[in-house]
């Protein structure tokens, strides 16, 4: 809400912009912006163009006769509406928003500065010809000083429970509260109800529920013209466009005191009637932008005696508008109910000044002054007469309450020290009717502008907005508990940021949503991942069930911007979709990919390039910080859609599978345009929390010294020898406590199916120093085991 | 006999003094005082000596044997430092050389800020809890106060994955979940992501994260929640940080109010160096915050006696906070994982 500095202090008295921008933030409207409409021009005076001619060879251009009072001008004229009549115009070297006025010449005809529209004089951006200002304006005289040109504004934020905000009249209340300075507010005579405009106009409520009051006037006799220029840069400031009179009324006094009005061209009420009704399905109501909309038969519609004539709240039919030729109109005042509007302007995605306030809320004993308030100004500005009477049906009156408030019960919710009486006196200041019940209870009766108050919790927070927030007294509350210890998950998510970001793996957050194209490339079939019904794009409209599709897309981010070694990890949710109408699924994951040179080339170091080994690792690091290391084994997938075959693994925890680590497939990545190999992991951290996360147990090591043996084993090149690593370790366990694989050879000196692995045994007893022969014993067992179980012998 | 010791030692001594290596050194140490040494041997024709004369002369074999014993160990250190010297010397490096970096990985801004902001709030013996993400509409907004149809929805547009499923637009139903199986009173704090309709670009984001927290207990006020904030403004931000109160408006909060801390570019001036400061807009004030009074209706919805238990809630986006701190001028670069981004941090 933009609020005219000029306008306001029609009602109350300010200092300056900085006083109201300071008073509106400190009474919970928002300041969004300060700043100033329209300048002093020196040098644009208002002037007269008695004659317009077109310039011979110029399709567009006119010759004016200008003259400003004292001398005639000629000047060229580009605008369609150059004619007799005043003007303002800019002398050669005024100085312009666009620049300084010069004098130029078009085919030998020399302007003497330029005749002006408003979007030149930066006004608004209205460009459709120059600024005709009424006949009577002074001529030669400069513009600013004949007229109210420059204006200071305040924008704010009005919050949705406030609506009465919504309005010039609603920020002067609440300034004139704040500051104890009156509100003035003009005064109006208010006609009968009943009189000749009732019997000229018959109005019926068929629909009491969505609209519960209507009102309205007529007044003839009225002449369409442009808006006197005060009105025209109130409503400028506010950012309206000056239409004719009779518009820009019904828009003044809607921003004056946010009582929506709608104006109807009288002869185009067919039997004089006004029918309030709900709407019929599919029914059709072509509102004043020339849109046909279709109803859905919750719409409360204006209709005459034969045809709706307006969209009611929302907008005017085209079939009943206030023309150039009107001269009778019949305004509409009317109260209808907050949730009917909104659903009609959600569902037509149509929002308009109107419907905006009808949906949060009107005052709806303060229908019958915005009409008047209508009435009178298109008498006083539209030479026009007021019908004597006015037409309101209000079936049943609509109550305010009446709120009990407890002294005790402000000062215990705010942790103030306020007396009954302060209180009272903060709650007077808002108009509101305050009356003691006995030495705590208020009784506090509330006036139609304010919607928002129901409750005495409501009444408690007008007491502290008025008391003042900088006057509360911040105080520490005691602490009756200790915080709870961080769940399984939040700890597994913590710990796997800091082993990744140790290890070099820097941390990716990408949005949860991203296109089903994206995901569906990271699967073999047509997936099942959760999708936004109401997504921004397609883009945006899938969840991600995999982290990886998002850390693959910003690694190819990256490699178009020159970036190419990288190692990136995130740890997020996934959401796996479940039965309609239940929640997702939602899973802790982590997942990390890398490519390019794990190790820059450097004077002192070979470059080396991230291998399938690195992202092992970096699980089995993982492992190790979640104490799970015996628990987790790697097994050779070959059926993975994401991964290459034979550079995947299956990870497990205990028999279930819990990730996977791997190479990802090549064609994949050329959609990505990633063109370099990108090995990565994911790892359910939910199914780890849930296996719980041990702590470290000490054990005490051996007394007694212990020993290597190396081993090189020969076996097929299709032997996995993870495995046999397992049942090394397991063989005798009281005796073998390492084992390292240190060595894999294939080639010269074997046969081409065979490779060659060395191993080295830790053997060590928690017992006694192991003698040669039975260091000895340990190698030969283990060794047998070998041969038998694997058919694997010594080179 | 005394003379053939001076002979000996003189030619331990010129020989000491001209041994070239270590090995050498060792030639001569077996030479004069091993087993069959020269001066050993001397020593061995003790029996051939006058008795009164003996202890002159085993007096001077001993001091020959440590003189030449003492002058052998002295070239001997002479010579590991003269080696080691030389092996540092061609050790030597250009320091100026760049080192070996072990690779460092980088987390996230947003999640220094915000294991920040959660360690402040547990020391002040707040818990940290957890809620589903899709969220239904009556914990994402009934049960929050926003009724069905009300305009306060606006501000928060959702993005439906199903009828009455939505991805949450705030944490705060945490709050409400956390409500419903425990008793007051209440300290928690709940982190997490949020999803709004919203177009990515320089200042909007469709996700971002919050950090919301509740305090529920007997007698809480509205002082407390003033209190508890500027406590966490102050180890934030920093002591010197002021903070400023506006009413404003959230349905599931009453009273409610938006917090502004001073501005950290322009201490609050709202200008630098005789410019508008452009952090701020001029205004010295920077709002990080939105908070207020637990709403009796969010109470009721959850069966706490709202005449009994008081509360405060607040709620703060990390985005915007860590914008604030680190001076970052476009919230898309959080997610679009930029490594010049990223590696500042």
């Amino acid at each position: 809400m933009k609020i005219s500095l000029q306008w306001l202090r029609e009602y109350v008295d300010v200092s300056s912009a900085d006083e109201v921008a300071g008073w509106c933030n400190a009474r919970g409207m928002e300041v969004e912006a300060v700043y100033t409409t329209g300048h002093d021009f020196d040098g644009v005076v208002i002037a007269e163009v008695r004659s317009a001619k077109p310039l011979e060879g110029s399709d567009h251009l006119s010759v004016c006769d200008v003259f400003d009072g004292a001398s005639s001008h000629t000047v060229l004229c580009g605008a369609p509406n150059a004619a007799p009549g005043r003007f303002a115009w800019a002398k050669p070297g005024s100085r312009l928003p666009l620049g300084e006025v010069g004098s130029k010449a078009v085919r030998g005809v020399e302007s003497a500065g330029m005749l002006v529209s408003k979007r030149e004089l930066g006004l608004t951006d209205d460009h459709s010809g120059i600024w005709r200002l009424p006949d009577d304006a002074p001529l030669g005289a400069l513009l600013h000083k004949a007229y109210p040109i420059r204006d200071e504004v305040v924008e704010i934020d009005v919050t949705a429970n406030r609506p009465d905000l919504l309005s010039i009249v609603g920020v002067a209340r609440e300034i004139a509260a704040a500051t104890c300075r009156p509100l003035h507010k003009p005064s109006l005579s208010s006609e009968p109800i009943g009189g000749e405009a009732a019997r000229r106009v018959n109005v019926a409520i068929e629909a009491p529920d969505l609209c519960p009051r209507y009102t309205g006037m007529i007044v003839g006799g009225l002449r369409v013209s442009p808006s006197p220029i005060w009105m025209q840069r109130r409503l400028e400031a506010v950012g309206l466009r000056s239409i004719n009179n009779l518009v820009d009324i019904t828009n003044y006094v809607l921003f004056e005191c946010g009582q929506p009005l709608h104006a109807f061209d009288e002869r185009f009420l067919a039997g004089s009637t006004i029918v309030v009704r709900k709407a019929a399905v599919g029914e059709v109501v072509t509102t004043l932008d020339e849109v046909d909309r279709v109803m859905a038969g919750d719409e409360v519609l204006i209709c005459d005696a034969e045809k709706p004539v307006a969209l009611g709240g929302v907008m005017g039919g085209a079939n009943s508008l206030v023309g150039d030729d009107t001269t009778n109109v019949f305004i509409e005042s009317a109260y209808f109910a907050p949730t009917s509007i909104r659903r009609t302007s959600t569902r037509l995605g149509l929002s308009t000044d109107s419907s905006y306030r009808f949906e949060r809320g009107i005052d709806v004993d303060g229908v019958p002054w915005g009409l008047h308030r209508a009435a009178s100004l298109m008498a006083e500005l539209g030479g026009g007469r007021i019908v004597p009477g006015y037409i309101d049906v209000y079936p049943s009156v609509v109550e305010r309450p009446e709120v009990r408030v407890r002294t005790t019960r402000v000062n215990h919710v705010l942790g103030t020290e306020l007396t009954q009486v302060r209180v009272a006196e903060l709650l007077r200041a808002l108009e509101l009717g305050v009356e003691p019940k006995d030495n705590d209870v208020l009784s506090v009766r509330v006036p139609g502008f304010r919607v928002d108050l129901v409750r005495e919790i409501d009444m408690i927070e007008e007491v502290a907005r008025c008391h003042g927030f900088e006057n509360v007294v911040a105080t520490l509350p005691p602490a009756r508990s200790a915080p709870k210890p961080f769940t399984a998950v939040q700890r597994a998510q913590s710990i796997a940021r800091d082993v990744l970001v140790g290890m070099g793996y820097s941390e990716a957050l990408s949005l949860a949503m991203t296109s089903p194209d994206l995901l569906d490339r990271f699967h073999r079939e047509p997936s099942r991942y959760v999708r936004v019904r109401n997504p921004l794009s397609v883009e945006l409209s899938a969840l991600r069930d995999s982290l990886l599709p998002t850390l693959c897309r910003g690694i190819a981010f990256n490699m178009a911007r020159q970036q190419r070694d990288l190692a990136v990890f995130e740890t997020r949710r996934t959401y796996h979709p479940t039965r309609s109408g239940e929640l997702p699924v939602e899973r802790l994951r982590v997942a990390a990919a890398a490519c390019g040179r794990r190790i820059g080339e450097e004077w002192s170091q070979q470059a080396v390039d991230f291998d399938f080994f690195d992202l092992k690792g970096a699980v089995e690091l993982l492992m190790e910080r979640f104490r799970i290391t015996e628990r987790v084994g790697y097994f050779p997938i070959s059926d993975d859609p994401v991964l290459v075959e034979g550079l995947a693994a299956e990870v497990r925890l205990d028999a279930t599978s819990i990730g996977r680590v791997g190479r990802i497939r090549p064609a994949i990545l050329a959609g990505l345009d990633i063109d370099s190999p990108v090995f990565a992991f994911e790892i359910d951290m939910s199914a780890i929390a849930e296996a719980g996360l041990p702590e470290a147990v000490y054990k005490p090591w051996s007394r007694f010294p212990g020993t290597t043996r190396d081993l090189a084993l020969v076996m097929s090149l299709e032997t996995a020898v993870g495995p046999l690593v397992e049942a090394l370790l397991s063989h005798d366990p009281a005796r073998i406590r390492g084992v390292e694989v240190f060595d894999v050879y294939q080639g010269a000196g074997l046969d081409a199916s065979m490779k060659s692995v060395a191993v080295r045994l830790q053997i060590q007893s928690d017992e006694a120093t192991l003698t040669a022969e039975e260091i000895e014993a340990v190698t030969s067992s283990a060794l047998k085991m070998l041969s038998d179980c694997y058919g694997i012998k010594l080179r | 006999m005394i003379d053939d010791i001076r002979r000996i030692e003189d030619e331990a001594v010129r020989a000491v003094a001209e041994a070239a290596d270590l090995e050498a050194l060792d030639r001569l140490r077996v030479r004069f005082l091993g087993k069959k040494g020269e001066l050993t041997l001397v020593l061995r024709g003790m029996k051939d000596v006058a008795a009164e004369d003996r202890p002159r002369f085993g007096a001077a074999v001993n001091e020959a044997k440590d003189r030449v014993e003492g002058l052998i160990e002295q070239r001997l250190a002479a010579m590991r430092e003269e080696q080691q010297r030389k092996e540092l010397e061609s050790a030597r490096v250009d320091v100026t050389l760049p080192g070996r970096k072990p690779a460092r990985g980088h987390l996230s801004p947003l999640t220094i800020v915000y294991n920040e902001i959660v360690d402040i709030f547990r020391a002040m013996g707040f818990s940290v809890e957890d809620g589903p993400e899709v969220e239904t509409d009556w914990y994402n907004f009934t049960a929050l106060n926003f009724p069905p149809d009300h305009p306060a929805r606006d501000a928060q547009q959702s993005l439906f994955v199903d009828d009455g499923i939505l991805l949450r637009t705030h944490t705060s139903p945490v709050q409400i979940r956390v409500m419903e199986r425990q008793a007051p009173p209440v300290r928690m704090i709940c982190p997490g992501w949020v999803y709004r309709s919203d177009t990515l670009d320089a200042s909007h984001s469709p996700m971002f994260s919050q950090v919301e927290g509740l305090l529920v207990d007997r007698r809480v006020t509205l002082g407390d929640l003033f209190g508890v904030l500027d406590e966490f403004v102050h180890r934030f931000f920093g002591s010197d940080m002021k903070t400023r109160y506006r009413p404003s408006f959230f349905p599931f909060t009453e009273p409610s109010a938006e917090v502004d801390v001073s501005c950290i570019i322009c201490k609050g001036t709202g200008s630098l160096g005789g410019q508008t400061c452009r952090l701020c807009k001029g205004t010295g004030w920077k709002e990080i915050l939105g908070s207020g009074l637990v709403d009796p209706n969010v109470f009721a919805a959850v069966g706490y006696d709202p005449e009994e238990w008081t509360g405060f809630a607040f709620g703060m986006g990390i985005e915007r906070i860590a914008m604030f701190r680190y001076g970052v001028d476009e919230i898309r670069h959080f997610f679009e994982g930029d490594w010049r981004f990223v590696s500042q941090f």
